[in-house]
């Protein structure tokens, strides 16, 4: 079976994401709530179709033309990129779930140190850095323009 | 008309619009300096700060900030031979081997002279504009906005980056997350599934930071934890040498002057963007030089078009902006997306209602690059130390500014869910080729657009377009669209190869 491209993949997406919106603008009650997400919805959902159609006829052509084109390299090279994309999504996703528990100012000193040792930085560079730019965090965000970061689910059980 | 001038001029009185400038300045620098993050980046790192933020202090921040950018970018783009920002590629041509043959200051120089009279006499030019275009654009009504909402998106959709398809599809998907939370006109919810945050529609915060602050350091990261610059040598300058790259831009006045030209025209016309404005400048100042083939071995013409043009584009930008409500370029959206949250309204409005705030701004493009010359002139080789900054400690103190960012804004944590939701969405929009301009700007304007659509349908009804503005804009946008496939399609009539 024919492999499709990410992009590919991506319109497909954009297709059954726009399906939906119309389907949902269809429960809608008053004409003037569904005209704009019906009209769009349905001139972004033609435009996707076109533009899968495309993408596979090129496909197609290409395919024919580069059939001796090795697989594995494409293959461990996606793999690869995949890999580091995880990797920072891993991160991301972890500062995001340590501000949720231990709330902004723990998570910003984790996370600053954490990541700089994990790429190199000596432990001196690492805590001093995390520890400064903590300070900066709070210092901005708390004292200058007095927004109160979030302190995280962990205090809040803790009756902080 | 003469009053607003005076009232424009009299906001300069007051120190604090100094220290807000000189806080655009020095970020816009330092922004513009540091390898992968541009002034888009920038602008949306500032975007929450402007809550606790009036008018007159958000914007002239944001503005210049943005104004100067490309100038910080051009500084290791000489020194180093890595652009700050996309926008500074074609000044490595010549800049970098400039600098490789003892030039490097003779290059600063004409760089930092080429942004400064490029950015200030396109401000002013812009000042001009903005009262030729005063009648044409009170005349224009509602009724007309809805098309020339959808010509700007046209543009930008279709000029950007990508192919013109998912170009629009880009700009139509803005468009229906801009329609999510309580119908403006009728009070409904839509698409919000009960959820009470939805209700309020999606913020354009997380959605700025999620889709143009966090892709940038995704991409840092990739690069590993270190710095961009590897090399050690201490770049060593003379003033004289600088003075001298400075009076390069007056001998080649002429190249200077049509460089500026199609910056500020690039920059009125929205979508195209600063990158492929810099390119046509670098490629007019080839074909018009004596002697072309040195171009790309280190001459100053190489750096004075690019530079002159970069900085000229950004006062032709906030024209559009302000004046017809429609982003130049991305930066441009970012203002436009401040200028709403603050209650003001880009366009018509805009320029008629708070026309003293409109000359402000222009004014600041101007002033805003003569304070980052005289920095870069003092500066420069200091600067490009910046760009040391290894990316282990860019990666996560930027990400922890953006996520704070974005929760103290409305101290939500729900807006933190959707900023990471649009980062995922910004980071494979930009590996798959779709267009984030036209996105933010159909996400930005879908409001405006829905609202002049309904206010048009119930003063004009169904045939509210026929009027000779909004019948004019129809056949521009008519034109535009089959302008290409027609001259492809006689091409092959004629047996050429198409375009």
């Amino acid at each position: 079976m024919r492999k499709l491209r990410g992009s590919s993949y991506s319109l497909i997406l954009v297709i059954v994401v726009m399906l939906a919106f119309i389907g949902l603008s269809l429960r809608l009650v008053y004409f003037a709530s569904k005209l704009l997400p019906q009209l769009m919805g349905g001139i972004v959902l033609l435009l996707a179709v076109i533009a899968l159609a495309r993408e596979i006829k090129a496909g197609h052509s290409l395919e024919e033309a580069t059939v001796t084109t090795s697989e594995t390299g494409v293959g461990e090279k996606n793999s690869a990129e995949a890999g580091k994309y995880s990797g920072i999504a891993a991160w991301i996703i972890g500062f995001f779930l340590s501000i949720y528990v231990v709330g902004f100012m723990i998570a910003t000193l984790l996370f600053v140190g954490a990541y700089m040792k994990r790429h190199g930085s000596k432990w001196p560079a690492t805590v001093i850095t995390a520890v400064i730019f903590t300070g900066i965090i709070y210092a901005v965000f708390n004292l200058a323009f007095k927004a109160d970061l979030y302190k995280g689910q962990l205090l809040m059980w803790l009756d902080f | 008309m003469l009053e607003n001038v005076v009232q424009a001029l009299t906001n300069f009185t007051n120190i604090w619009i100094w220290l807000w400038i000189m806080g655009g300045v020095i970020s816009g620098l330092i922004i513009g300096v540091l390898p992968g993050i541009g002034s888009v980046t920038g602008l949306a790192l500032f975007l929450p700060f402007t809550f606790k933020l009036q008018p007159m202090e958000a914007l002239p921040l944001m503005v210049s900030l943005a104004s100067v950018g490309f100038t910080g970018g051009a500084i290791t783009a000489i020194l180093l031979g890595i652009p700050g920002e996309t926008s500074s590629i074609p000044t490595t041509f010549d800049g970098y081997p400039m600098t490789k043959k003892g030039q490097g200051a003779r290059a600063i120089g004409a760089a930092v002279m080429g942004s400064l009279l490029g950015g200030v006499a396109a401000a002013f030019l812009a000042l001009a504009m903005m009262f030729a275009v005063l009648p044409m654009v009170m005349a224009v009504t509602s009724m007309d906005m809805v098309f020339v909402i959808l010509i700007g998106l046209a543009f930008i959709c279709v000029l950007g980056k990508g192919s013109m398809i998912k170009g629009l599809i880009s700009g139509g998907v803005g468009i229906l997350i801009s329609s999510v939370g309580l119908a403006v006109l009728t009070g409904e919810p839509r698409f919000t599934f009960g959820i009470a945050f939805l209700y309020d529609g999606i913020h354009i915060i997380p959605v700025a930071l999620g889709m143009f602050a966090v892709p940038p350091m995704v991409d840092l990261a990739l690069q590993g934890g270190g710095s961009t610059i590897t090399t050690g040598e201490v770049i060593i300058m003379g003033m004289k040498d600088v003075w001298e790259g400075a009076k390069d831009v007056f001998r080649h006045w002429g190249l200077w002057l049509r460089s500026t030209i199609i910056g500020y025209i690039f920059g009125v016309i929205p979508g195209v963007g600063a990158s492929v404005a810099v390119f046509v400048a670098y490629g007019q100042a080839k074909q018009t030089s004596k002697h072309p083939e040195l171009f790309g071995t280190g001459i100053v013409e190489g750096v004075i078009a690019p530079e002159s043009c970069d900085n000229a584009k950004e006062a032709g930008s906030l024209l559009t902006t302000l004046a017809l409500g429609i982003p130049g370029s991305l930066t441009g959206a970012m203002y436009l997306g401040a200028m709403l949250m603050m209650g003001l309204i880009p366009g018509p409005e805009m320029i008629t209602k708070h026309m003293d705030l409109s000359l402000t701004l222009l004014i600041v493009v101007a002033v805003s690059n003569i304070i980052a010359a005289g920095i870069c002139f003092a500066l420069a080789p200091h600067m490009a130390m910046i760009a040391r900054i290894p990316g282990r400690v860019l990666v996560p103190t930027i990400l922890v500014f953006i996520f704070a960012g974005c929760f103290a804004y409305r101290g939500y944590f729900e807006d933190i869910i959707v900023m990471v939701i649009f980062s995922v969405i910004g980071v494979a929009a930009r590996r798959f080729g779709y267009n984030l301009g036209g996105f933010a700007i159909g996400y930005i304007l879908g409001g405006l657009f829905e609202n002049y659509l309904f206010i048009s349908l119930q003063i004009g009804g169904p045939l509210f377009f026929l009027r000779p503005i909004a019948l004019f804009l129809i056949f521009i946008l008519i034109a535009f669209f089959t302008y290409s496939p027609l001259k492809n399609a006689f091409k092959i009539k004629r047996g050429e190869p198409k375009i």
